[in-house]
C-alpha cells in the first residue's frame, strides 16, 4: 500500500458521522474503496440510509480532510448502486453507537424482546415505532425504568451462515 | 444537461450507462425516470402528514417514510445522471414542468381521507416490492445493487403497510371502507406494471422479468395479503382484485399542478442556492 493511501486512511479515520458524532465513518463501513487513479485519490463511499442527509456533509468533510492533509487532488464517488448493511458496522462502531445513547443494530432483524436497556440494563423494552427521529432509528421505551430509547434499525442484515 | 429535454435517452448522462444500446438505454432511462418521479411525488404527499397524522407515531412514521422515498428518488435520478452530479440531480428533479413529470398519476392525488392514504401506501409499497424483487435479478448495469439497497430500506415500509392492513381488517365497517379505497386506488392507477414506462420493453429485451409475469405476481400477492389479513370475505376482496386486473380510468386525478408548485417553490424562489 502506498504512503498516500496509508495517510488517507489515517485522515479518514478521524472523521465522524455528523448525526451520531461518537461513531467514525470507517467504523460505519462507509469506505467502499480507496485508490489512486493517475494522480487523483479516489474515495468510494457507501451511503448508509439513502434518505440520510448526512452523506452530503460527509462527502464535503472527506474532500476537506484529504486536501488539508495535502493528499489532493481528490475525487469522492458515492456508490448508490450498492447496498449498505448494518452488518458492515464494526464492533468498535457498535460500541460508539451505544456510547452516543442509541442501541446498536441487532445482527439479523429488529427483535425488541432481545434489546437491553442502555440505562438500567434490563431486557424489558417495548417498541413504540420502527420509525424515529432519523431514517436509521426506531423508537422504543424501557418498561423497567421508563427511559425512552432509540434503536439503530438493522438493514440488509443477513442470516448467519 | 438540458433539463427541458424530454427524451429519456438525452436525460441519461451517467457515463456508466452510455455504453448501452440506444433502445435499451432509452427504456432503462424511462423506467428510472418513472421510479424517480413516482418516489418524489409520493414522498411529497406522505410528508404532508407531518404534524397532521392521526397519532404522534403515525406523524413520525409518515415523515420518515417520506424521507426514505425522497432518498430513493434521489438515488434513481443519480443513476440517470451520475452520483457525483448533485446539480444535475437537482435540475432533473426540480426544473421540469408538471407536464414533464413521468410518475404514476395515482401518487399525486391529494390525501384527504386517511383510508385513501393507507390504501395507496399498501398499493404502492406492494408494487415496489414486486418490482424491486425483479430488479435485484436484472442484468442491467447498476440496477441490481441499487434495487437491493432500496429494498433493504423498504422492508420497514412494507411492515408498516402490513400492520395497517391487519389493523383495519378486524372489523367489518373499517374493512369495507378500506376495500372501497383500495378499489378507488386501483381504478385510478390501472395496472402499475404497464404504467411503469420502459418496464415492458426491458422485459421484452430479456433484462428483467416479463411485464405480464410481474403484473400477475402483483395481483396474486395483493389477493393473498387481503385473504390472510383475516376477516376478508370473497365479496370484500374480489372487487379489489378485479379492479387491479382492469385497465384503470386512464385519467390523471387533479392535484398535480398544486403539488408541483409546492415541490419546486423553494428552488424557484432561490435559484442556484445551496445549503
Amino acid at each position: 500500500m502506498s504512503d498516500r493511501i496509508v495517510a488517507a486512511r489515517r485522515a479518514l479515520a478521524e472523521l465522524h458521522d455528523p448525526e451520531i458524532p461518537t461513531v467514525g465513518i470507517l467504523e460505519l463501513g462507509m469506505l467502499h474503496d480507496l485508490r489512486q487513479e493517475n494522480d487523483v485519490l479516489v474515495v468510494e463511499l457507501l451511503p448508509t440510509f439513502s434518505g440520510c442527509p448526512a452523506i452530503a456533509v460527509i462527502t464535503e468533510n472527506v474532500e476537506e480532510a484529504l486536501r488539508d492533509a495535502g493528499l489532493g487532488p481528490v475525487r469522492v464517488v458515492t456508490r448508490v448502486d450498492l447496498p449498505w448493511s448494518t452488518d458492515l458496522i464494526t464492533d468498535q462502531g457498535r460500541r460508539q453507537v451505544a456510547e452516543f445513547g442509541i442501541v446498536p443494530p441487532q445482527r439479523r432483524k429488529l427483535v425488541v424482546e432481545d434489546v437491553v436497556c442502555l440505562v438500567c440494563h434490563e431486557r424489558n423494552v417495548a417498541l413504540v415505532s420502527t420509525f424515529g427521529a432519523t431514517p436509521c432509528r426506531a423508537t422504543a421505551r424501557c418498561r423497567s425504568c421508563g427511559e425512552p430509547l432509540e434503536i439503530f434499525k438493522p438493514v440488509g442484515a443477513r442470516e448467519p451462515a | 444537461m438540458s433539463a427541458t429535454a424530454t427524451r429519456p435517452t438525452e436525460l441519461v448522462t451517467n457515463p456508466a450507462l452510455t455504453e448501452l444500446a440506444p433502445d435499451l438505454r432509452d427504456a432503462y432511462g424511462r423506467l428510472l425516470l418513472f421510479l424517480a418521479d413516482s418516489e418524489l411525488v409520493i414522498g411529497h404527499r406522505h410528508s404532508e402528514w407531518t404534524g397532521f397524522a392521526p397519532s404522534a407515531e403515525e406523524d413520525v412514521a409518515f415523515s420518515s417514510i417520506a424521507q426514505d422515498e425522497m432518498g430513493h428518488a434521489h438515488l434513481y435520478y443519480a443513476l440517470m445522471v451520475g452520483a457525483d452530479s448533485e446539480d444535475a440531480v437537482d435540475a432533473l428533479a426540480l426544473d421540469r414542468g408538471p407536464r414533464q413529470m413521468r410518475h404514476l398519476p395515482l401518487l399525486h392525488a391529494p390525501n384527504g381521507d386517511w383510508f385513501f392514504t393507507i390504501a395507496r401506501h399498501i398499493f404502492w409499497d406492494l408494487f415496489e416490492e414486486v418490482l424491486l424483487s425483479a430488479a435485484t435479478a436484472s442484468s442491467l448495469p447498476l440496477l441490481a445493487g441499487a434495487a437491493q439497497r432500496v429494498q433493504n430500506e423498504e422492508v420497514y415500509h412494507q411492515e408498516h403497510a402490513a400492520q395497517w392492513l391487519h389493523l383495519l381488517s378486524g372489523r367489518a365497517p373499517q374493512r369495507r371502507r378500506l376495500a372501497a379505497q383500495l378499489v378507488r386506488v386501483a381504478t385510478i392507477a390501472g395496472n402499475p406494471v404497464s404504467a411503469a414506462e420502459g418496464l415492458t420493453d426491458l422485459g421484452v429485451a430479456g433484462v428483467i422479468a416479463p411485464a405480464d409475469e410481474l403484473a400477475e405476481r402483483f395481483r396474486a400477492v395483493m389477493q393473498d395479503r387481503l385473504q390472510s389479513a383475516g376477516g376478508w370475505s370473497g365479496r370484500e376482496w374480489e372487487p379489489v382484485v378485479r379492479a387491479l386486473a382492469a385497465t384503470g380510468s386512464g385519467a390523471s386525478p387533479p392535484g398535480l399542478f398544486r403539488l408541483h408548485k409546492d415541490l419546486t417553490g423553494l428552488r424557484r424562489a432561490h435559484a442556484g442556492a445551496s445549503w
